[in-house]
């Protein structure tokens, strides 16, 4: 069988499973079961949801939300599974406090709420004894909340892992395997960012989770509700996680290297007023909102090593989706935009190759080793690697792969950004949340095909 | 008869007799005070301020990019917001009268470095906090010195940055000491050439 008949193949057999019947991952597991709480069962606690589900190593505990019609959808989910029903807390904004106090022995916490309700969170838990906590995105708003995430954990010796999905992806390990082999040289470039059309998350008619409508806020659904108000108030990357860690392995952040600079920049904000006004007409309530958030939003990264890094936030235009990649090194490149990578030596000069053939050759050993188990799971089957890795980092109780440092570098763009535009664009300092211990940690993110 | 002869004479009526470019501008090179090789790095912290501190620090930091990083405790007084400011480049008698420099935040909450202030008034609550100066001096051409003060709070966010290039380099030559307010702590950091040793022992005079 050569490689184009074995990748066909293969594919064949990936779709195949995609309409199988839901297998268990670790069936018949012998072990102390995970007890894990989510606290948030929308829909983004819902892909969670269902890959937890889907596992014989975790038990399920608690879940707690406000909103009921998210309760039912995964009590619904819940049931399908046929795993126990476990103890639902509602009814205020603070069910989540109880819920941490009722529950005995409970060891891991799974976050996934509104950005401003991550840091009391993640703290409540760390100060109820749980010693692994896994939170959706964005560590918290104001620089201070990052710190008080960190110095939470440090006091508690607790693991924090903020579950970046996308350095997970299958094109984006195997670039950091080839990053690590060395085949691009010395990195000297990247670039990434969250280049995502938002406009149909940020309104919608308040009954559908998506568009249908202009509104947003009281009157809006899912994160429509929450997640517009943040690009009213705010003008800055508000989301740089997805676009920054996975460039920040390739270059070692938190672990000999660092964050030292950035400075940003901010196009005028005209993508959410014009759609509420294309949609909604020049006389709804919403077209008086001032939008404070630029359409996109640029920032650049000085690290200590010498390494820069471009950043861009792009969710107010109509645009397909991109997270807009590039790790470039003293010896080549890739670019996801094009699909393609140039290896100098190896590639024709001057001349771009398919990025398929290199990433198929270069493929992580995670995904060839759990490729199949991931297909299905969201997100192109990233979602299952990031909550495979905190569980079983908690389940064998070892630093989970990206940790507290890692959120809180990675989430603190969103407040530094916001600063420099403030101040006229300025250059502004990177706090160093490890305190100096950058400079002896080692990397310890997907070394091998374990997790 | 050459082409540039006929030009002469129709429209200038006499022959070339001089060049009628400029001499070429040299082989471009990078400026000595952007070289770092052959340089050592210098750090020196203080963790009280000294009335006076070390005048013969400065005289070889400042052929390269040095930086003052200074703490200081909250602005906050009985009597209100209290200014807070740093004299640089005191000379020692007998030296040719230079504008010393001073810099800081003033009682109104604005940064300043000599006479340029920042345009926006930083927020009294950040002002009571613990906060922390850093000053960034990079050598320019002609003598000339880039300067950026940053105020940055206790957990490391920038309020605030004024730049200068107001000062020579040797505007900076001398001792510095405490001109209003309290700190905490004083960092020093830069470069000097390696040849010699004579950091500490540098006469300013030869300045």
């Amino acid at each position: 069988m050569n490689r184009r008949e074995f990748v066909r193949t293969t594919s064949l057999t990936a779709a195949a499973l995609t309409v199988l019947p839901e297998k268990t991952l670790f069936a018949n597991y012998a072990g102390e079961k995970l007890k894990i709480a989510m606290m948030g069962v929308g829909l983004r606690g819902q892909n969670h949801l269902a890959l937890i589900l889907k596992r014989d190593d975790v038990e399920l505990v608690a879940i707690c939300d406000v909103e009921p019609r998210m309760l039912e959808m995964a009590k619904a989910m819940i049931t399908k599974s046929g795993k126990p029903m476990p103890r639902i807390y509602t009814g205020d904004n603070y069910a989540w406090k109880k819920m941490l106090q009722q529950t005995k022995d409970l060891k891991s916490v799974l976050i996934a709420t509104p950005w401003e309700w991550h840091k009391p969170m993640i703290i409540g838990s760390l100060e109820a004894g749980v010693k692994y906590v896994a939170t959706e995105v964005m560590l918290g708003i104001t620089l201070q909340d990052h710190w008080d995430v960190v110095q939470a954990a440090e006091k508690h010796d607790a693991q924090v892992m903020m579950l970046e999905n996308v350095c997970y992806r299958r094109d984006v390990l195997a670039v950091l395997n080839m990053v690590r082999q060395g085949l691009f040289g010395e990195i000297t470039h990247l670039q990434g960012g969250y280049q995502h059309d938002l406009r149909e998350v940020k309104f919608n008619d308040g009954v559908k989770s998506y568009g249908g409508g202009v509104e947003f806020n009281e009157k809006g659904f899912s994160e429509a509700k929450w997640r517009t108000n943040h690009s009213v108030h705010r003008n800055g990357d508000l989301y740089p996680t997805h676009g920054i860690g996975p460039v920040a392995q390739c270059i070692n952040i938190n672990r000999g290297n660092r964050f030292l600079k950035l400075s940003s920049f901010a196009t005028q904000s005209r993508g959410l007023h014009k759609y509420i006004v294309d949609h909604g007409g020049e006389n709804h309530p919403n077209a008086k909102v001032k939008f404070r958030l630029g359409d996109i939003v640029t920032t650049t990264i000085q690290c200590a090593n010498g390494e820069t890094i471009i950043l861009q936030h792009d969710t107010n235009s109509p645009r397909p989706y991109s997270l807009g990649f590039r790790v470039q090194g003293t010896d080549g490149l890739w670019m996801d935009v094009n699909n393609s990578i140039y290896v100098e030596g190896k590639s024709k000069p001057h001349q771009w190759d398919n990025a398929k053939e290199w990433l198929d050759k270069y493929d992580h050993p995670l995904w060839k080793k759990y490729g199949n188990d991931a297909t299905g799971a969201g997100h192109g089957g990233m979602d299952f690697f990031v909550i495979h890795a905190f569980i079983e980092s908690a389940k064998r109780g070892t630093p989970t792969p990206l940790d507290v440092y890692d959120a809180a570098a990675w989430s603190a763009i969103t407040p530094l950004s916001e600063q420099s535009i403030e101040l006229g664009n300025e250059t502004i300092d990177f706090p160093d949340f490890t305190s100096g211990k950058w400079m002896n940690r080692n990397a310890v993110f997907a070394l091998n095909d374990d997790y | 008869m050459q082409r540039r002869e006929i030009f002469n004479i129709l429209f200038k009526g006499t022959p070339p007799n001089e060049l009628d470019t400029s001499e070429p501008e040299p082989v471009i090179e990078t400026p000595a005070y952007l070289i770092n090789e052959g340089t050592l790095p210098f750090f020196k912290a203080w963790k009280s301020l000294p009335e006076v501190v070390e005048s013969g620090l400065l005289p070889q930091l400042t052929k390269y990019e040095f930086s003052l990083k200074f703490g200081a405790g909250n602005l906050e007084t009985p009597e209100g917001l209290s200014g807070i400011s740093l004299r640089i480049g005191v000379k020692d008698a007998g030296l040719p009268a230079l504008n010393e420099i001073t810099l800081g935040v003033n009682a109104a909450g604005y940064l300043f470095i000599g006479d340029l202030q920042s345009k926006s008034k930083i927020h009294y609550d950040k002002l009571i906090e613990d906060l922390q100066f850093i000053l960034e001096v990079k050598p320019q051409p002609y003598g000339k010195s880039y300067a950026k003060l940053k105020l940055v709070d206790q957990i490391g966010l920038t309020l605030a940055i004024l730049k200068s290039e107001q000062f020579s380099q040797e505007n900076w030559v001398g001792a510095f000491s405490l001109n209003r307010g309290q700190f905490h702590f004083l960092q020093l950091e830069g470069r000097f050439a390696s040849e010699g040793n004579q950091l500490l022992t540098t006469n300013i005079s030869e300045y």
